[in-house]
C-alpha cells in the first residue's frame, strides 16, 4: 500500500505543515493529481500524488507539522492508467495529437519582451515573474540551490589525513644524532642556556618543544637533568593511605653534582660537532692509504727557502696544497658533492686547510689553489691561518671548501683517518715525514717517507678513482719540480 | 551559402509504418516519462541529491534522435540526460543507481545526475558546464575519422549553449575537418532562466549552421516520427559522407530548470499548451487510429514500465555505498602504452 | 544595528553604489529578471532597468570581455559568474586581458571591475560545481583577491571593491549565502588589504576564510571545552596577502592550522605557510598544519563528499595532535 510521505522541497527544511488536504478520505486518487498543499520553510507548495487509488486514510491532518519523511497519508488500491503524469488534472479535456507542422514557431507569447525602452514596461514584466519570488522567504537560495547538511561529521575525514600524517611522524628517521628540536624551542634553549642533549622531546613525533625546553630552563641549573612528562614518581605524601613519607624509588642512576666536570660548549664547538657526526653517519667513508717518498720534496723545499726571504717561506702542506689542487684537474670527479641524490660537480677547486687549536678547530678556504703559484699558495695560506688563529678570518675565509687537508704531522703522528668536512666528498690526512729505512736498487738506505690516508665518500668516489687520484698527488710530491710552475 | 531544408515528411529508407518500430518508440518514451516522474519523487525523498534535471517533455526529442543511432555510434550530451542514457541503452538500474551515488552506479556514485557515463553503451557522458562537450565531441568525430570507422558521433545541447563560444567553435572544425557529426540542439525555449529570445540574437537555432556552410534543420521536437525520419537522414550523411549537420528540435519541458527551480519565469498557460501536444499520448492516438495498439495494450505497458522502473528504485536502495576507503581510486589511470 | 545574511548584504552593497555612481552596471547570467541565481540581485533590476542590469547569454568570455571593455571606457562593472566553475571558459579573459592590460599598455589604462562569483563544495552538485579557485587568482599579479566569510565584511569589500581602480576578484560561497550578522549601516566599506583577528586565543592560530570561517569557528567552540584556546584570523584578503595579524598571532601560540575549502596543494595554505617560514620561522614549534579538501574531484556520494571536504572535526583533530594531545 503506498503512503504518501512529507517530501524535502527545499535543502533546509526539516519539517512540513500541512496546510489544505485537496482530497478527502476515501476519494480516489489519480497520480499526478495535485493532493496537498504544504508549507515549506520556504514557500507554499502543492505537492501531487504519486500513486493512484483510493485516498484511504489522512494521517497528518490539516494545520499539524511532520518531519521529511513521516508518513502523512496512505493510498490503498493499485495504480491508476494513462500515461498522462504531468497532464494538469483534467482527463477528459486530453487535446488530440497534434499534427506535425512544417516549422513549428516556439511560443513566445510569454517570453518577456527584452529592451523595454520605458520604465514601466519592464516593471510590469518583472511584477509576474517576481510575484512567486517575492512569496519566499528573505534567505531563500535562488534557484533554490542545493545545500550539503549540516556539520554532523564527528571523526576526522580525508581533509586532514596530510596534515596529521606530518603532525605525527616519527622522530628518529635514520638521521642518527640529528635532534628533532622545533625553532622556538631552539631559539629559548640557546637564549636561556639550556642544553638541548638533556631535553627530552614530548612534542609530536618525539620533538622537542617550547614547553619542554620552558620546562627545563625553569629547573635553573645547567647540569643536566633528564625529565620525562608525566611519569615521574608521585610524591609519597599523595599515596593513599600513606602517612609516612617513603624513600623515592629510583629509576636508574643519576650522577650526583661534583664527581664530574661538564664543559659546555661553544656555539661553534655545537655546530662542528653536529656536522662532523652527519658527515661521518650519512656518507659512507673508506680509506686508501699511500706512501710518499719525500725527499726530493723536502729538498726542493729547503733550496726555495734558501733563496726567498723569511716571510715567503713554503711549508710542506703549501706543497701538498698545490700537489692536490693540479690532481684535482685531472680527476675532477673527486672534486664533488652529493647532493639529495645526485653528484654536483664543482667547477672551482677550493682547498680546506684544517686548523687544530686548543679549543677548536677550524678550516678556512683556500680559492682557485690549482690557479695559483707555489709561492702564491704560501702566501695566501699564512694569512688564511694567520687570520683563523686570531678570529680576525670572515665568514668567506671558511666558505667554498670543495676539498680539504688535515695535516698532523706536526704532531709526530704518522698516519690517521680523517673525518670528510661536508660538502666535500673526501679529505686528505697528512703524516709526518720520517727517516726510514727503504729498499733502493736492492740496497737498504735511509729515506723519507710520508703516508697519507684519503677518506672517501662512497657515494661520489669509487675506489679505483680514489686510488688513481692518490697516485696521481703521490708522483707530483715524488717529482715536486711540477708543483713550482 | 546553402541551407538545405528537406520537408519532415519526406519518405526515409526505414519504414516507419511497422508496429515494432513505433512499439520500441513509444515504449523507450514511456520509460524516460516514468522513470523521471520516479526521480522527482525520489528526490523530494532525499534519495537523491545536488542537482536534478529531469527530461520530463522532450522525450519525442530524445527518442526520435537518438534511436536512429548505432549501437557503436557515441553520444555527448548534457547535465539533463537521464533520458539519454536510457535511450542508449543504459538500464534504468545503473542510471538510478547513480542518482543514488551507488557503487552499482554508470559511475560508481562518483558522478551523480549530471555525470553518467558507459563505455559498453558509448554514452560518452553528462557534462555540467554548457557547451563543454561540443568541442570533445568533435574530437572522438576526429578519431573516427583518423581511424577510417563508420561511426557516428551525436552531440546533444540545449538552446543555451548555442551561444557559448564552444559551440562556435566546434560547429566550424566539425564542418573544416569532415567529421561525422550530428549536432542535436534540443530547443526547449530556455536557457534556466532566459527565455531564447533574451539570449540568442538568432532564435531559429538552425539557421546558425550557415555560418559554418553546414546543413541545418528544424523538426517539431515533439513528434517523435518525424524527428526520427529527419535524425535517419543526418545520420546517413554523416556516416557515409562525412557531412555534420545541426539539428534543432523545438521542445518543452514541463518542469522547471531542474528540482530547484521554483520556475517563475513561465507563464501557466504556456505549460499548458504544450502539454497538450505531449509526445507520448501523441503517439498512442497515432498507433491507435493505425489499429496497431488498444487501450488495454497501452495499459499493460504502462504497468511494466512502471514495474521495471519501481525495480530500479529497489536496485539502488539495496546496492551499496561506495566504500570511503576508496575516496582516491581512479583519479589516475594506471599504466603505460 | 541589523543583522543581515550575506545574500542581502551583497544586495544592500550592489544597491548603494549603484545609487551613489551612475556608472556602475551590472552583468552576467540571470541576474536581472530571474533576480539572480543565488538572489544577490534580487530587485535590481525592477529598481534600476535593462541598462544598468544586464542579462547576457550564458557565455562567460563575453560576460568578462565585456566588462573589461566596459571599464576601459570609463564604467564600473560588476560581473557575475554564476559560480566559480564557471570561469575557467573565461580563464584567458581574466588572467590574460583583466589582470594584463592596464600593465602591458604601460599604466595607459585602468580595469575598474568586480567579478564576483561564488565557489565551495560539500552540496552533491559533483566534480564540475565544487571547485574553489581564489588561490588560482591570488598567484596573478593584477588582480586582487578578497573572499569575505561574514555579513558585515561582505558589505564593506564589495563596496570597496566596486570603488577600487583595480581588476578585484570577489570570492562568495554557495553555503554561506544565508549566514547571518550583524551589518552597519550606510557607509560601510572594509579595506581590501587587511586581515582581521575573529576570535582571541593563546593556544593554536587557525587560519580561515569564506565557508571555512564557519567551520573554524564552530571548531574554536568545541576546542574551548576540552581547554584549548583557538585564535582565528580571517583571511579574507588574500591578493594582497595580509600576514601582519597572522604572524602576531603566530608569536602568540607558535601552532598553526590553516583551513580551505580548495585541494591542499598548491592552496592558499601553501602560500600562508611559507610565509609564516619566512617571517616567523623562530616562533615555530611544529610545521604549519595546511587542512584542505582531499584530492580527488568532488565525488557526488553524500558520505564520500563528506569526508572528502573540511568540515570541523578535521580542524578538532588536528589542533588536538598539534598540541600532542593524540
Amino acid at each position: 500500500m503506498p503512503d504518501v510521505q512529507m517530501p524535502r522541497l527545499s535543502d533546509s527544511m526539516e519539517t512540513g505543515k500541512i496546510l489544505r488536504w485537496l482530497k478527502k478520505e476515501g476519494e480516489q486518487v489519480r497520480k499526478g493529481e495535485p493532493l496537498v498543499e504544504i508549507e515549506s520553510d520556504k514557500a507554499n507548495i502543492e505537492v501531487e500524488a504519486y500513486a493512484s487509488g483510493r485516498l484511504s486514510k489522512i494521517v497528518v491532518p490539516e494545520g499539524e507539522s511532520a518531519p521529511i519523511g513521516a508518513v502523512i497519508a496512505e493510498i490503498g488500491g493499485n495504480g491508476g492508467s494513462g500515461p498522462s503524469a504531468d497532464k494538469p488534472a483534467a482527463p477528459q479535456e486530453q487535446a488530440p495529437a497534434a499534427e506535425p507542422e512544417q516549422k513549428p514557431q516556439p511560443v513566445t507569447a510569454q517570453a518577456p519582451k527584452p529592451q523595454a525602452t520605458k520604465p514601466e514596461a519592464h516593471v510590469v514584466q518583472a511584477e509576474k515573474a517576481m510575484a512567486a519570488t517575492a512569496q519566499q522567504a528573505a534567505d531563500s537560495g535562488g534557484e533554490q540551490y542545493p545545500h550539503g547538511g549540516p556539520d554532523d561529521r564527528t571523526e576526522v575525514g580525508a581533509a586532514a589525513a596530510a596534515a596529521l600524517n606530518v603532525i605525527r611522524r616519527p622522530a628518529t628517521q635514520g638521521d642518527g644524532d640529528r635532534m628533532r628540536v622545533s625553532p622556538v624551542a631552539r631559539r629559548i634553549a640557546e637564549e636561556q642556556g639550556v642544553d638541548l642533549r638533556q631535553v627530552k622531546g614530548t612534542g609530536p613525533g618525539g620533538r622537542i618543544t617550547k614547553e619542554d625546553v620552558e620546562t627545563a630552563a625553569g629547573r635553573g641549573t645547567p647540569s643536566p637533568t633528564l625529565r620525562t612528562r608525566g611519569r615521574e614518581q608521585p610524591e609519597p605524601a599523595l599515596i593513599r593511605g600513606s602517612e609516612q613519607p617513603q624513600p623515592a624509588p629510583t629509576r636508574g642512576r643519576e650522577p650526583a653534582i661534583g664527581e664530574v666536570e661538564v664543559v659546555e660548549l661553544s656555539k661553534l664547538q655545537t655546530t662542528v660537532a653536529m656536522r662532523l657526526a652527519q658527515s661521518k653517519f650519512s656518507a659512507p667513508h673508506y680509506y686508501v692509504t699511500s706512501e710518499i717518498a719525500m725527499d726530493d720534496a723536502v729538498r726542493l723545499r729547503q733550496m726555495f727557502n734558501e733563496a726567498v726571504d723569511k716571510s715567503e717561506a713554503i711549508s710542506i702542506n703549501d706543497l701538498l696544497i698545490k700537489a692536490v689542487a693540479l690532481a684535482l684537474t685531472k680527476f675532477p670527479e673527486v672534486n664533488a658533492s652529493w647532493a639529495d641524490g645526485r653528484i654536483e660537480r664543482k667547477r672551482d677547486i677550493n682547498i680546506g686547510i684544517a686548523v687544530g687549536l686548543p679549543d677548536r678547530l677550524i678550516v678556512p678556504v683556500l680559492k682557485n689553489a690549482d690557479q695559483r703559484s707555489l709561492k702564491d699558495i704560501a702566501r695566501e695560506s699564512k694569512q688564511l691561518i694567520e687570520r683563523a688563529r686570531s678570529n680576525k678570518a670572515s665568514m668567506q675565509d671558511y666558505l667554498g671548501n670543495t676539498f680539504t687537508i688535515s695535516n698532523l704531522g706536526m704532531y709526530d703522528v704518522d698516519q690517521f683517518t680523517a673525518i670528510i668536512n661536508p660538502p666535500d666528498s673526501a679529505i686528505l690526512a697528512i703524516g709526518s715525514i720520517e727517516d726510514t729505512p727503504v729498499i733502493k736498487d736492492g740496497q737498504i738506505v735511509p729515506g723519507k717517507r710520508m703516508r697519507i690516508t684519503m677518506s672517501v665518500d662512497h657515494r661520489v668516489i669509487y675506489g679505483v678513482t680514489a686510488a688513481q687520484f692518490l697516485q696521481e698527488v703521490k708522483r707530483l710530491l715524488q717529482s715536486p719540480m711540477a708543483l713550482v710552475l | 551559402m546553402k541551407v538545405e531544408q528537406r520537408p519532415t515528411s519526406s519518405t526515409p529508407e526505414e519504414a516507419l509504418d511497422d508496429k515494432s518500430t513505433l512499439l520500441a518508440l513509444y515504449r523507450e518514451m514511456l520509460l524516460i516519462r516514468r522513470f523521471e516522474e520516479k526521480t522527482a519523487e525520489m528526490y523530494q525523498r532525499a534519495q537523491i541529491g545536488g542537482f536534478c534535471h529531469l527530461n520530463i517533455g522532450e522525450e519525442a526529442s530524445i527518442v526520435g534522435t537518438i534511436s536512429a543511432l548505432r549501437k557503436q555510434d557515441y553520444v555527448y550530451s548534457t547535465y539533463r540526460e537521464h533520458g539519454h542514457a536510457l535511450a542508449k541503452g543504459i538500464t534504468a538500474n545503473a542510471v538510478m543507481a547513480e542518482l543514488f551515488g551507488k557503487e552499482t552506479g554508470t559511475s560508481r556514485g562518483r558522478g551523480g545526475s549530471m555525470h553518467l557515463f558507459s563505455q559498453e553503451h558509448r554514452f560518452y557522458g553528462g557534462y555540467a558546464i554548457v557547451g563543454q562537450a561540443l568541442p570533445i565531441a568533435c574530437g572522438t568525430g576526429y578519431a573516427i575519422t583518423y581511424k577510417g570507422t563508420d561511426e557516428v558521433v551525436m552531440s546533444i545541447f540545449g538552446d543555451g549553449a548555442t551561444n557559448i563560444g564552444g559551440f562556435h567553435e566546434a560547429l566550424n572544425v566539425a564542418k573544416l575537418w569532415h567529421l561525422p557529426i550530428v549536432f542535436v540542439c534540443v530547443n526547449n525555449l530556455y536557457g534556466m532562466g532566459t527565455a531564447v529570445n533574451r539570449a540568442s540574437a538568432v532564435t531559429e537555432i538552425w539557421k546558425k549552421a550557415c555560418a559554418y556552410d553546414m546543413t541545418g534543420e528544424r523538426v517539431d521536437g515533439m513528434d517523435v516520427l518525424a524527428v526520427r525520419r529527419i535524425t535517419d537522414q543526418l545520420v546517413e550523411q554523416a556516416r557515409e559522407r562525412h557531412e555534420p549537420s545541426l539539428l534543432e528540435c523545438v521542445t518543452y519541458r514541463y518542469r522547471g530548470h531542474s528540482m530547484s527551480d521554483p520556475d517563475t519565469y513561465r507563464g501557466k498557460d504556456e505549460i499548458k499548451e504544450w502539454q497538450g501536444r505531449d509526445p507520448i499520448l501523441s503517439l498512442a492516438d497515432h498507433m491507435k487510429g493505425q489499429k496497431l495498439i488498444t487501450d488495454q495494450d497501452i495499459q499493460r505497458i504502462d504497468e511494466e514500465i512502471t514495474r521495471q522502473v519501481e525495480a530500479s528504485v529497489e536496485f539502488a536502495e539495496q546496492s551499496p555505498e561506495p566504500d570511503p576507503r576508496e575516496l582516491y581510486r581512479d583519479v589516475y589511470a594506471e599504466g603505460a602504452a | 544595528m541589523p543583522v543581515l545574511t550575506i545574500r542581502d548584504a551583497l544586495n544592500q552593497a550592489l544597491r548603494e553604489e549603484m545609487q551613489r555612481d551612475e556608472n556602475v552596471f551590472l552583468l552576467g547570467e540571470d541576474i536581472g529578471l530571474y533576480d539572480g541565481s543565488f538572489k544577490v540581485t534580487r530587485g535590481l533590476w525592477k529598481e534600476f532597468g535593462d541598462r544598468r542590469v544586464l542579462d547576457t547569454p550564458i557565455a562567460e568570455e563575453v560576460i568578462i570581455g565585456t566588462a573589461i571593455g566596459a571599464a576601459m571606457a570609463g564604467l564600473r562593472p560588476v560581473a557575475e559568474i554564476m559560480t566559480v566553475n564557471f570561469i575557467m571558459v573565461a580563464m584567458d579573459q581574466v588572467v590574460n586581458a583583466a589582470a594584463h592590460l592596464r600593465y602591458m599598455f604601460g599604466g595607459g589604462t585602468a580595469v575598474p571591475m568586480v567579478i564576483r562569483t561564488p565557489g565551495g563544495g560539500g552540496h552533491q552538485l559533483g566534480a564540475q560545481h565544487s571547485h574553489s579557485h581564489e588561490n588560482w587568482f591570488a598567484h596573478v599579479p593584477g588582480l586582487k583577491v578578497v573572499a569575505p566569510g561574514t555579513p558585515a565584511d561582505a558589505k564593506g569589500m564589495l563596496k570597496s571593491a566596486i570603488r577600487d581602480n583595480n581588476p578585484v576578484m570577489f570570492i562568495e560561497n554557495e553555503g554561506t549565502y544565508a549566514v547571518k550578522g550583524e551589518v552597519p549601516e550606510g557607509e560601510h566599506l572594509v579595506p581590501l588589504d587587511q586581515n582581521d583577528i575573529k576570535r582571541q586565543g593563546n593556544d593554536v592560530t587557525i587560519c580561515a576564510h569564506s565557508r571555512m570561517l564557519v567551520v573554524a569557528q564552530e571548531a574554536a567552540t568545541e576546542l574551548e571545552k576540552e581547554g584549548i584556546s583557538a585564535e582565528i584570523v580571517d583571511m579574507r584578503a588574500l591578493r594582497p596577502l595580509d600576514m601582519t595579524p597572522v604572524i602576531e598571532s603566530v608569536k602568540k601560540t607558535s601552532r598553526v592550522i590553516t583551513v580551505e575549502e580548495g585541494w591542499r596543494s598548491f592552496g592558499v595554505g601553501s602560500e600562508i605557510a611559507s610565509r609564516i617560514y619566512e617571517e616567523a620561522f623562530d616562533y615555530l614549534d611544529a610545521p604549519v598544519a595546511r587542512i584542505g579538501a582531499a584530492e580527488v574531484p568532488a565525488p557526488y556520494n553524500k558520505k564520500l563528499e563528506k569526508i572528502a571536504f573540511p568540515g570541523k572535526a578535521d580542524v578538532i583533530v588536528t589542533a588536538r595532535a598539534l598540541l600532542g594531545k593524540n
